[in-house]
């Protein structure tokens, strides 16, 4: 008994060892929240200054507009882009031909491929006021431009669409696979019973993609606080009058970092989103674990 | 759990003993070294070439050689400030005051260089004007070696002279005669006035002040600035006086003047997220004025002149208008030693030769002699036979020479070479006659007691600030906001900070 | 009959729906694909005078032209990518596999801690400048291809993946080779593995295309520019006249000629359409994966 599992330790200890050496030694840094960073002095002899950085948070004000755009973005993101994704699968899987379905999925992956640099090229381009490709077909059409770039509304749009265009193909490859995993004779069975597609898809395909969508839900929650931050940084980023609407927790902290270098501050933000977003996987994975243990992260 | 916890500790134990490790032991001074070297912006397609030669110099001279990296314009303050606070094993970089140095310097990333400075580069350190020296003082130590030149000064609008006279302006040389040539470019041309993005915000900003009827007619101290621009200073005959930006009259001058542009469609909508910066719009005759240091106006008038040579082109530099205005700083460049060098001693060497052999200043500022310049019979720089300069693998000056330059190696003197641009030429002596000494050089606020403060004011700066100064907000509810803004990151703090410091400055002097 | 006639009417209706959202969202992701494709083909004036089109108003091969006449920074950039991805993806597949598997079997006493071990650094994370002090300063990989490997060799996500493929493997298996004497490491090589191609194949892809987009490691750690990935590259010349000059060096444009935007294009084109065609090979590889596996009976 104890040997066996000593064998599995030793093919766990690469991995171990990687997340030891990348990801829990640099964690040290989590100090400098409490701390005002000293170059010469390094992180464990920089003075304490106790509260002080999150001090800093509150003051600018901005704590609460993150946070909360944070949260409804990814919860729009994750009711869009995944329940789009469901159903493209779920489609896609049943059209006739493999080479359709090859078709389709190459395409939906496309956009994939060019990264959120390009993106934020490619969006204003086609939204800029004076002459960008929308604007120009609108007034084509006799119609009054639209400053997208002045309206923070259209931003609770803007961004899903895009992150929709960017990840719904890549989306769609997990659930693919849930789908392609279901045994056929239960869809024979179906068949036999004189089902619908409709009602094939709901009795049988739904099911069978749950679990993996619950998996993605307790993984996108706990990384709700992080993350995108390509998406806002480069379709958003210096254009302030924006902010209301397109503020998240990460393009704060980055400001925080490159307009003040103040790592204190950078690092006492990136502590609150670690531990918002610690309470959040913890709720929710024991709301999942009651209602499914099977379904749970851990 | 238990487990989890172990593994924790196990961390914590690995890493209080590596991050306590101290400073490997130093080079002895007569073994080859490989000089690290960091420099801001970009880099020319042929510096490695220029490099190889540069190499077999340092080798026979101080037996070490040189790697040279380059931060890029697009995010060279967080680069310099990373490797800077990470304490990686760099031995030079450039620093400035328009940079992080005093920052930097206050930080301890810097070393102070008196000790060493006199015995490894002797000539270049004796041979300070003890004044110049004085200006880089930060908390009475040296951290850096400043160049000696004195730099052309301000920021200038470069335009089309030529739209500007098909729609009868002669000359644009103030706020009305620039706004009569960005309306009638508006209203007749198929282009965007001032097609401005990205690569304007930080310039600009400063510039929309500069052009402002009541903005200061005398020289002025800066005390606090940002990368935004300028926060607090003093005139030179009121030194007691600290004024703030966002209070004084031409600030929200300013702030109408943009809102103006913005309601004209003079510039972009959507400026804030336009990639693309008027320089790139202008050269492809989509703006009808860019910004254009003087520094290297020259060099880039005659690149614009040949590529569109139906074009005319003029100059304004805002600033010749004022009664007088503080000479450049002396210590404008500068090479910096960071603490954790392993080889201050040869990097100061290598100093002392950029500083007093011309071979050194030449090679790394204008390149390879005869391939990408040459000497005509009078000593004049030229390029070679064929060579068209807007096309050279190395641009003369480009590659951040600047840390070094010497008045007396220096080939490219706006107010000396001949073959300059009239209308740069006649700003920079404008601004050479109204030039003063500039006083109080020794003057640094010292920001560790208000600096969560000061944080939150950049955010600000980078918020609604931005917004008002490029007229995308209506001024009085935008200024309003601003005010409010200032106030919650504790803007009366600072001002207090600051007004007990240099008033304890000005007591002690 | 009545019946399958509603049935049948009522698959039509599915079958139409389905192609029509399938094809619209399709025609979404291309759009924008198709708008750079032609963009990068305009003359410079036109994409200043209309922006993007959905055919070039002006047909021109030059920014095209340039890049070829001088693409050794171009073909330098793809090499730095490929190896870049092939040795994190493998190497990131190895410790994926091993970690999933140990975490997978039931058996293995510490596997709660060991998943909420992998799972917390998903969650908390030092920041940005100790994990940049640690890897320049005492691992001492700064401007090497280590740098763009070693920091994100796996992540708890792909891991969570790989063990939900995992998961659909029945552990009768596991027993059964178990009774053969088999032991913990040649069940995962011999009889896991075998498995789970699947899971590799779609794992393997994640990690691959995340090498592959990458361009943030390059930003913080690289120096030289031999070692530029290519999306840093392209970031860079996204953003930097200066860049692209240097890129098309050996082209001998002055950046007051240089068609700026129709190159920034054209490069973009140049990065991603290599991998666009490729895709349906790893594709095949990825349906026949998932196939393969699904086939357990």
């Amino acid at each position: 008994m104890k040997n066996k599992s000593q064998t599995l330790l030793l093919m766990a200890l690469p991995g171990i060892l990687y997340f030891l050496i990348f990801h829990y030694i640099p964690m040290i840094g989590i100090v400098l929240s409490f701390k005002k960073f000293h170059p010469a002095l390094g992180i464990l002899g920089s003075p304490w200054i106790g509260m002080k950085n999150f001090e800093f948070i509150l003051r600018s004000g901005a704590l609460g507009r993150v946070t909360i755009n944070t949260i409804l973005y990814n919860i729009i993101f994750f009711l869009t882009n995944d329940v789009l994704a469901v159903f493209l699968a779920i489609f896609i899987a049943d059209m006739a031909k493999r080479s359709i379905q090859k078709f389709y999925q190459s395409i939906l992956f496309l956009p994939y491929f060019l990264s959120f640099v390009v993106l934020g090229v490619f969006a204003y381009n086609l939204m800029n006021y004076e002459y960008g490709v929308i604007n120009t077909l609108l007034q084509s059409l006799g119609m009054h431009p639209v400053d997208f770039y002045n309206t923070k509304g259209l931003w609770y749009f803007i961004l899903p669409l895009f992150n929709i265009w960017k990840y719904v193909g890549y989306s769609s490859i997990i659930y693919m696979a849930a789908i392609v995993g279901i045994e056929q004779e239960q869809f024979e069975a179906a068949r036999i019973d004189g089902a619908t597609k409709w009602q094939t898809v709901k009795s049988i395909v739904i099911p069978a993609v749950i679990p993996t969508f619950v998996v993605l839900l307790l993984f996108r929650v706990g990384q709700m606080m992080r993350g995108q931050f390509d998406l806002f940084y480069n379709l958003v980023g210096n254009n302030s009058p924006l902010y209301d609407t397109t503020d998240v927790v990460d393009t704060f902290v980055f400001r925080a970092l490159v307009n003040n270098f103040d790592i204190g501050i950078a690092t006492a933000t990136g502590f609150y989103q670690s531990v918002f977003g610690l309470f959040l996987v913890l709720g929710v994975n024991a709301l999942v674990r009651a209602i499914n243990k099977e379904n749970s992260l851990f | 759990m238990k487990r989890g916890a172990a593994l924790l500790f196990m961390a914590v134990l690995v890493i209080t003993s590596v991050f306590a490790n101290g400073r490997a032991e130093e080079a002895s001074e007569n073994e080859f070294v490989e000089l690290k070297m960091y420099l801001v912006g970009d880099t020319v397609p042929d510096y490695d070439m220029m490099l190889d030669e540069l190499n077999v110099l340092m080798e026979e001279d101080i037996n070490a050689s040189l790697d040279v990296n380059f931060t890029t314009w697009v995010d060279w303050q967080t680069k310099l400030r990373l490797i800077l606070s990470s304490g990686e094993k760099v031995d030079l970089v450039h620093m400035a005051p328009w940079g992080i140095y005093s920052e930097q310097a206050q930080a301890g990333s810097l070393m102070d260089i008196r000790n060493l400075a006199p015995t490894y580069a002797p000539e270049t350190w004796n041979s300070y004007n003890p004044d110049i020296l004085k200006q880089t003082e930060i908390n009475g130590g040296v951290y850096m070696m400043p160049f000696r030149y004195t730099e052309p000064i301000g920021q200038g609008i470069v335009y089309r002279k030529d739209l500007a006279k098909k729609y009868g302006i002669n000359e644009v040389n103030s706020t009305e005669s620039l706004m009569a040539l960005l309306k009638a470019v508006h209203d007749n041309e198929a282009m965007v006035p001032f097609n401005a993005g990205e690569f304007d915000l930080t310039v600009w900003i400063g510039m929309a002040g500069m052009i402002q009827n009541s903005r200061p007619q005398s020289a002025f101290k800066v005390l606090l600035e940002n990368t935004e621009g300028v926060i607090a200073y003093v005139n030179y005959d009121q030194p007691e006086t600290i004024l703030y930006d966002y209070e004084s009259a031409y600030y929200k001058e300013t702030m109408d003047f943009m809102r103006t542009m913005y309601n004209e469609e003079l510039i972009p909508r959507n400026v804030l997220s336009n990639t693309i910066g008027s320089r790139e719009a202008f050269l492809a005759g989509k703006s009808a004025m860019t910004t254009l240091n003087p520094l290297n106006a020259n060099e880039e008038f005659q690149k614009i002149q040949n590529s569109n040579p139906e074009w005319e082109l003029g100059y304004w530099l805002p600033m010749t208008t004022m009664a007088s205005h503080e000479k450049a700083p002396a210590i404008n460049n500068g090479m910096s030693i960071p603490t954790a060098s392993e080889n201050p001693e040869r990097a100061l060497m290598l100093l002392e030769k950029l500083h007093q052999d011309q071979r050194y200043h030449d090679l790394t500022t204008y390149g390879v002699q005869g391939v990408h310049w040459e000497l005509t019979s009078d000593g004049e720089i030229t390029a070679p036979q064929g060579l068209d300069l807007s096309d050279s693998g190395f641009q003369w000056d480009r590659p951040c020479p600047w840390g070094w330059r010497e008045e007396k190696f220096y080939r490219l003197n706006v107010l000396k070479s001949p073959s300059v641009w009239g209308e740069v030429k006649a700003s920079q002596e404008t601004m050479y006659d109204i030039g003063v000494e500039r006083k109080w050089t020794d003057f640094t606020f010292d920001k560790s007691n208000v600096s969560t403060e000061i944080s939150a004011l950049n955010t600000v700066r980078t918020g609604v600030f931005s917004a008002l100064s490029w007229g995308l907000m209506d001024v009085e509810e935008g200024y309003q906001e601003l005010i409010d803004d200032y106030d919650n990151a504790g803007i009366e703090t600072v001002k207090q900070e600051l007004e007990d410091q240099w008033s304890a400055y000005l007591a002690g002097n | 009959m009545m019946l399958s006639t509603k049935t049948g009417m009522s698959d039509f209706i599915y079958k139409l729906t389905s192609y029509v959202v399938v094809t619209a969202v399709a025609l979404l992701c291309l759009l924008p694909v198709i708008l750079v494709f032609s963009a990068s083909f305009s003359s410079e004036e036109s994409i200043y005078q209309y922006g993007y089109t959905l055919f070039p108003k002006s047909f021109s091969l030059e920014a095209y032209r340039i890049v070829f006449e001088s693409p050794q920074a171009l073909l330098g950039a793809y090499g730095v990518t490929l190896i870049v991805t092939g040795v994190g993806t493998l190497l990131g597949l190895l410790i994926t596999s091993l970690l999933a598997y140990v975490i997978w079997r039931k058996d293995f006493p510490y596997r709660n801690h060991l998943a909420f071990f992998i799972y917390f650094t998903s969650i908390f994370s030092g920041g940005l400048v100790p994990l940049y002090i640690w890897i320049v300063r005492y691992l001492e990989i700064k401007d090497t291809l280590w740098a763009l490997i070693l920091p994100n060799l796996t992540n708890a996500w792909n891991i969570l993946i790989f063990r939900s493929f995992l998961n659909a493997t029945p552990a009768s298996l596991v027993e059964a080779a178990k009774i053969d004497g088999a032991g913990d490491f040649t069940i995962y090589r011999r009889v896991i593995l075998p498995v789970a191609i699947p899971g590799l194949a779609v794992v393997g892809m994640f990690q691959a295309l995340y090498y592959w987009n990458d361009w943030y490691l390059a930003k913080l750690y690289i120096d030289s520019e031999h070692l530029y990935p290519l999306q840093f590259f392209l970031y860079r010349i996204l953003n930097n006249l200066q860049a692209m000059q240097e890129a098309i060096a050996s082209a001998g444009i002055p950046i007051p000629d240089m068609p700026s935007q129709s190159l920034k294009m054209a490069m973009t084109m140049l990065v991603a359409t290599p991998v666009f065609f490729l895709f349906p090979f790893v594709q095949r590889f990825l349906v026949k994966g998932i196939t393969v596996g699904s086939v357990k009976g």
